[in-house]
């Protein structure tokens, strides 16, 4: 079966919960997520997060596992060049991210469905707009293929 | 990686027991945690689960005990604020009960979900109920893949080592060494002492600075478990908490330690260059001493001006001493020291407008210049013999106009932080002038007067008795008077009565700029060697704003002073015998736990590619032969759990404890309802 990206119409694109998935480092990332809670600082309900010790932790499988259940998935890690906790993780992570974006844009999946965003422990706002933006990018681009195709084979194996 | 045996494996735990939290209202409001509890409970693994008011309370934790012993369970589930707040509470919970401490699942409700999706009553609660559910079930999954981890301890290296020199540093040190630990105080001046050394005098009591440091600085000199390296700077940095490695640079000093601080050597030195200690404005000799207190007692040679360093010329100073104190044969020296502990007290750096704040012409006058600068000419030991006077002419000035917030809570300069002290500062100096000169016109601009600690109103209201001007307004310009080196003045007045301009420009002799404080020279790059957090402005993060202000974000690792965050001097001293007592807490204990995961990976499964042994960042993996056939072992001591190594074996057959292969695949399928 060939995968596609559908285009969907702007009322379609409306009504739409895209589902962001994301997996982040226990040290910054993690960590920037909570000071953006305890800000109380706003963003979409649509996330989920899975907490990893390091973006290093993330191999390319889990990331298409993700992806067959989210709309989007983001890696999110220490700051390049030096920030990561267990020195190089980020940087495993962000090479991952862009050879599997390649992949997808072979499969016919939209690359921007994986991110790879990075977040210090001090960065509330950029969290919370981060999870803003990642939710709108989502929104525009549909319902996930993969998602989708993985959904019915589920229904399949049901009945 | 690539290993479809985990998602059909069953998982080990089948007894789990669910503890949602309401956390007052801070939970409840938003997420209706009895539908979490009714939901999570369809799934049979999950034995029992309840909410409680405040899960992490005794009362709380006692139901969870009870709980472990009444159903068996073999993994726990809570599902409440961040595991960064309360993961070593609950973990010592489940302990006491007889659980190992690994066996623990925490789903965060509160940072990342009731925290931030709920915006008042008008709030839709559903989704964010959903995602709860959702969130405590991928908990649930990852409970059901823990392993038990053996507890492993490793042993304290009890002696600290303090990166700074300053009254932050000294007084960690002291508080260290007279607990009976050794300490290195690491400085890269030639004599600690720091800011404090240049202030004439402190607020709010007017003690004069140096003689409140300077018996502080011999004490250091004097205790004999402290070892003090000046003109020492770090160059590398290894290690975890009880087991740290500072790699120092001691710059040779060419001075040895039998000088008696007689001063011959600097008179005879022929080479004169400007003087940091007073801000440029005299000057000093390339043989020389920080300040006549300085600490060691000893002179230094600047390798940069000597001329017989550089050409082999002079040499003055070795031919005249009268005790042969001076080696020119003396060399840097590179060391490794063991540290248990490390105290960062790096200090600030004071702000100069330079090419920002233009419209303050900072650098156009002689006349214009920083709070420090007025400190070391209000000072004794300055080069104005306690004058402020204008460096232009070296007269005393008429009219004074201090500036504050200069380069302080000011978006223009990416600062909006208050830089804490300069309100004070500033009122202090511009009292002691008041008082010796009352016909002086001096004048205060500010936006707010911060006076906010102990003995600090009454310096602002004795200040405002003098009949010293406080001018609410921000200057718009500071402008050169042509002709002369004194400024203009243009700002308005906030406070200007009815019918009054409130627009008005005035003539001073002599502008003090109250620039507010930043990161010392260098202390970014310290932070990235040692792996700490910074702010946005550079100031080292600590773990938590309220509860641990004096822990880094890296354990073991401690911050005192400024560095942190611009402060005064009470709540440094304050701040550095807190940073000193978490330390002596570690010391004490002689041990402390290591991480329990390590990285398994099972040697009849691997295939001895060595691509792991590539990618571990700590070299904790290492190849070994067994029956002809090689495959990798990791190091336990060395091993952090990072996972790297998990996600980049091609086999996919290395298991990373707690956050394993089949956990996340499990929390990605239950991820979305």
């Amino acid at each position: 079966m060939v995968l596609a990206e559908q285009n969907i119409s702007d009322t379609e694109k409306l009504e739409f919960q895209p589902k962001i998935l994301g997996f982040v480092c226990n040290w910054c990332s993690y960590g920037g997520a909570d000071a953006a809670g305890q800000l109380h600082l706003n963003y979409p309900v649509n996330t989920r997060l899975i907490r990893v010790m390091c973006s290093g932790r993330v191999d390319p499988q889990l990331m298409i596992d993700a992806l067959k259940k989210a709309d989007l998935v983001f890696v999110a890690g220490c700051h390049l060049p030096n920030d990561c906790h267990y020195k190089t993780g980020n940087h495993f992570a962000r090479t991952r991210v862009t050879l599997m974006q390649s992949t997808l844009h072979h499969l016919g999946i939209n690359p921007e469905r994986l991110q790879m965003i990075f977040i210090s422990p001090s960065e509330a706002k950029e969290f919370a707009s981060a999870m803003k933006e990642l939710t709108e990018v989502a929104s525009n681009l549909g319902p996930n293929p993969l998602r989708i195709e993985n959904e019915n084979e589920e229904q399949v194996k049901i009945l | 990686m690539i290993r479809s045996s985990y998602k059909d494996k069953i998982h080990p735990n089948k007894n789990i027991g669910v503890f949602v939290c309401k956390c007052g209202h801070n939970i409840a409001e938003y997420i209706d945690v009895q539908e979490v509890v009714d939901e999570v409970k369809k799934d049979e693994v999950v034995k029992i689960a309840v909410f409680d008011e405040h899960t992490c309370s005794l009362a709380g934790q006692q139901r969870i005990k009870d709980a472990i012993k009444e159903y068996n369970l073999d993994a726990v589930v809570i599902s409440a604020c961040s595991p960064k707040v309360h993961e070593g509470t609950f973990q010592k919970c489940i302990k006491e009960a007889g659980l190992n401490e690994s066996m623990l699942s925490i789903s965060n409700i509160r940072e990342q979900c009731s925290w931030a999706h709920g915006h008042g009553k008008k709030t839709d609660t559903a989704p964010i109920t959903e995602k709860a559910i959702d969130v405590t079930k991928m908990g649930i999954e990852r409970a059901k893949y823990l392993t038990p981890l053996e507890e492993r301890f490793t042993d304290v290296v009890t002696h600290a080592v303090v990166i700074g020199g300053g009254i932050a540093g000294i007084q960690a040190a002291l508080d260290i060494a007279n607990s009976g630990y050794k300490v290195t105080l690491i400085e890269r001046e030639a004599s600690i002492g720091g800011k404090m050394a240049k202030f004439n005098k402190v607020f709010p009591t007017n003690d004069c600075s140096a003689c409140i440091l300077t018996p502080k600085m011999n004490e250091v000199a004097e205790n004999q478990n402290i070892r003090l390296l000046t003109l020492t700077e770090v160059l590398d940095f290894k290690g975890s908490i009880g087991d740290f490695t500072v790699t120092v640079n001691k710059k040779a000093r060419y001075v040895t330690d039998a000088c008696t601080f007689c001063d011959t050597c600097s008179q005879w030195c022929p080479i004169k260059i400007p003087n940091p200690f007073n801000m440029d404005m005299d000057n000093r000799k390339a043989i020389s001493r920080v300040f006549e207190s300085a600490v060691p007692a000893r002179y230094y040679i600047e390798p940069d001006y000597c001329t017989k360093l550089l050409k082999d010329k002079c040499g003055a100073c070795k031919i005249k001493c009268p005790v042969d104190a001076i080696d020119f044969t003396m060399q840097d020296e590179l060391e490794d020291i063991k540290a248990g502990a490390v105290i960062v007290a790096t200090g600030f750096k004071a702000y100069e407008p330079i090419n920002e704040l233009t419209h303050l012409n900072y650098g156009n006058s002689k006349n214009i210049i920083t709070l420090l600068t007025s400190e070391r000419l209000l000072a004794a030991n300055g080069c104005s013999g306690g004058e402020l006077w204008r460096p232009s002419d070296m007269t005393i000035p008429n009219s004074i106009a201090f500036v504050l917030c200069v380069g302080s809570r000011d978006e223009q300069v990416n600062f909006e932080a208050c830089s804490r002290a300069c309100c004070m500062a500033t009122i202090k100096n511009a009292s002691l002038v008041k008082e010796r000169y009352p016909d002086t016109n001096i004048a205060i601009f500010y936006i707010d007067i911060r006076t906010f600690g102990k003995g600090y109103e009454e310096a602002y209201i004795r200040a405002q008795k003098l009949g010293i001007r406080f001018i609410k307004a921000k200057p718009a310009s500071v402008r050169v008077k042509p002709g002369t080196e004194s400024v203009i003045v243009e700002y308005e007045d906030f406070l200007t009565p009815q019918g009054m301009k409130p627009v008005r420009k005035e003539e001073f002799e002599l502008a003090v700029y109250a620039t507010g404080m930043r990161p010392a020279d260098g202390a970014v790059e310290l932070g990235h060697m040692l792996g700490l957090s910074t702010d946005k402005y550079g100031f080292f993060m600590e773990a938590h704003p309220k509860l641990r202000p004096v822990d880094s974000t890296v354990d073991g690792i401690f911050l005192a002073g400024t560095c942190q965050y611009p402060k005064d001097i009470p709540d440094t001293v304050a701040q550095s015998s807190g940073a000193a007592a978490k330390v002596i807490n570690l010391f004490s204990k002689g041990q402390i736990k290591a991480e329990p995961a390590w990285a398994q990976i099972p040697k009849e499964l691997c295939s001895g590619c060595r691509t792991c042994e590539t990618v571990c960042p700590y070299n904790a993996i290492h190849m070994t032969q067994e029956n002809g056939k090689m495959y990798a072992e990791v190091n336990p001591n060395l091993c952090k759990a990072c996972g790297l190594c998990s996600a980049t074996c091609p086999t996919g057959i290395i298991n990373a404890p707690s956050y394993c292969d089949e956990a996340l695949y499990a929390q990605i399928q239950l991820a979305f309802r």
